[in-house]
């Protein structure tokens, strides 16, 4: 189970940096077309400073679980 | 930081039972009761404070309604997660939530009586995005003291029961905000309400902050903190224990991606988008959805205590899963559901359409047109369209968009129906929420509980949850294209889905099916 978990944390990363350019791609597609409503300009600087940091934590936690951090759980009760 | 070794024993005055307990667990509802039901007739009553105080004409102040909306509202509440936990790991919770309740009552009533966008111009929205950010704060610094504090004086086999009526007051608070407004409104009658009653709902809520701080000035620290404290054993920084300490940070990620981000999707899709969409895709009546999402939430809300009592049995982990898994196989199907019960492509069994009417003609000599017409369907549904289209005088000026008030009122098969749908939904939040105030409090020492549980806490709801109706509303906006310009209409259900779904994945591979570090100091 341990070995799952700590592959598993590849993908976690993986998946933090795809959101990441996800957005950054869909954003500047968006925000660099020729009509850009208030909407859109709203919508986008908000998720983006929002959502960057989000996802930088998840690839921490990929990062601890490749490490094998989470092995065993700190107070974990059998 | 040692683990089982530093373990403090809990005094006997910790171990209450009956009614010493309920009295503590009462006294620290009633007041995270009051922070959600003010927290939440902002959003109830959007509609007027836009009208009053953010006139649409005014650009800068239609960004700052935008801002104050989904940025103070739900951005701010980690910010105010860090201050209070902080504060709360420092001086202890009872004082902490006392401030807070005291932050969050005071803004709530000056947002009542700030004068409108017609009398102090363009202060009115600022002066109401400053104090929505101090709701923002306050609701961020309330909800884990009241947790930590409640299952700190909770015996360890019952802390998912006790903990589950912390749980309940978000949704009950929801539910006394519809039933202020609906009152209000009924009360003085719709032109009154329009005028000045809205206010009503912001200025009661000094009274009853009043008196939750009264009960809460009465009651003592908890018995945990005042045992590290008495012991020396306190944090000297809880931020940078709970932040910058590797062993705690990941536990704090763990929390967040781990279970709070579901939860919070699916807490948010089952009672605010649930809400949005019976309002804005499936135009029903406005009281209708209210008195729809109020049947619901009544009938819920009891299974927070089932899921949080079931939790000491058979643990956290696998129920707060379940939801998740619910949700994601069953809200497309439900949501279709809520769509064909209010859809108005049913079979026609009567149409009237009356002509145009000019209904006003203003001094500058431009009139108001008023077309309405009413269908009654085979379903047994009624259906009223209202298009108020505004004529120039100057026939050169570019006319105005007409305005389409859609409103459709369900037969009482398809609200029972539709209340049932929304049941279900809720039922997903008690699974997913019932249990997660003791899973949290289990995650963390006691000496940077505060902390650590309130940030993912409110990233995972204020955040991840929060942005729900919003995001899934922009998604719809996206589906549109040239050949189908209505979209689809379920296709904001992708961001709780996607997000639910990672989140219960991480959660089955790692999150242990029970922890216990509430008796442990953490030093």
């Amino acid at each position: 189970m341990n070995s799952i978990k700590r592959l598993a944390g590849i993908l976690w990363i993986v998946l933090a940096f795809a959101a990441i350019a996800f957005l950054f791609s869909r954003a500047s597609a968006e925000l660099a077309a020729a009509k850009v409503t208030p909407d859109k300009k709203i919508f986008w600087y908000t998720i983006l400073p929002v959502y960057t940091p989000l996802m930088l934590g998840m690839a921490l936690f990929g990062y601890y679980a490749l490490k094998g951090e989470y092995d065993r759980v700190k107070g974990e009760v059998d | 930081m040692s683990t089982a070794t530093s373990a403090v024993p809990l005094s006997d005055n910790v171990k209450k039972t009956g009614w010493g307990l309920m009295s503590v667990i009462m006294a620290s509802s009633v007041g995270t009761l009051i922070e959600w039901y003010d927290f939440y007739i902002y959003g109830t009553l959007a509609p007027y404070i836009a009208k009053h105080i953010f006139p649409s004409d005014n650009v800068t102040a239609s960004y700052l309604a935008a801002l104050g909306s989904f940025a103070a509202g739900f951005i701010v509440r980690p910010f105010g997660a860090l201050v209070f936990g902080r504060l709360g790991d420092l001086i202890g919770r009872k004082y902490t939530f006392l401030v807070t309740l005291l932050l969050m009552g005071l803004s709530t009533f000056a947002i009542g009586l700030i004068p409108g966008y017609a009398t102090i111009g363009i202060f009115a929205p600022i002066l109401i995005l400053l104090l929505r950010l101090l709701q923002g704060l306050a609701l961020g610094g309330e909800y884990g003291g009241a947790a930590t504090y409640v299952a700190e004086h909770s015996p360890d086999n019952q802390r998912g029961y006790y903990t589950g009526y912390i749980q309940t007051t978000a949704t009950i608070g929801l539910l006394l905000s519809i039933a202020v407004i609906l009152g209000a409104k009924n009360g003085m009658g719709e032109a009154t309400f329009d005028e000045w009653g809205w206010r009503v709902p912001f200025w009661i809520s000094i009274v009853m902050v009043a008196i939750s701080v009264y009960i809460r000035l009465k009651m003592k620290e908890s018995p945990m903190f005042s045992k590290i404290k008495v012991s020396g054993k306190l944090s000297r920084n809880p931020l940078a224990e709970s932040f910058g300490k590797r062993e705690n940070l990941k536990m704090v990620l763990l929390a967040l991606f781990g279970a709070v981000a579901g939860q919070g999707v699916i807490w948010y899709t089952g009672q605010f988008y649930a809400m949005s969409f019976m309002d804005k895709v499936c135009n029903i009546e406005f009281n209708t959805v209210r008195y729809i999402l109020a049947m619901a939430i009544v009938f819920g809300t009891p299974f927070f205590l089932v899921f949080g009592k079931l939790s000491d049995r058979i643990g956290r982990k696998w129920i707060m899963l379940a939801g998740m898994l619910l949700g994601i196989l069953t809200y497309r199907p439900i949501y279709q559901k809520m769509l064909d019960i209010s859809s108005i492509k049913a079979e026609v069994i009567a149409e009237k359409s009356s002509l145009g009417r000019t209904v006003a003609v203003a001094a500058t000599g431009d009139s108001t047109i008023v077309t309405t017409s009413v269908k009654a369907f085979a379903n047994g549904n009624t259906y009223k369209e209202t298009k108020t289209e505004k004529v120039l005088a100057d026939k050169s000026a570019p006319a105005p968009k007409a305005e389409v008030k859609k409103q459709m009122w369900l037969s009482p098969s398809n609200w029972w129906i539709m209340a049932f749908l929304v049941f279900i939904q809720i039922i997903y939040v008690t699974m997913v929420y019932g249990p997660i105030a003791a899973f949290l409090v289990e995650l963390f020492p006691t000496r940077i509980r505060y902390s650590s549980m309130s940030l993912p806490y409110h990233i995972g709801n204020g955040i991840f949850g929060g942005l729900v109706p919003y995001i899934a509303t922009f998604l719809v906006e996206q589906s549109k294209t040239a050949d189908n310009t209505s979209g689809d209409p379920l296709a904001g259900l992708f961001y709780p889905m996607i997000i639910a779904g990672v989140c219960m994945v991480i959660g089955a591979l790692y999150l242990p099916s029970r922890t216990d570090n509430l008796n442990h100091a953490g030093e």
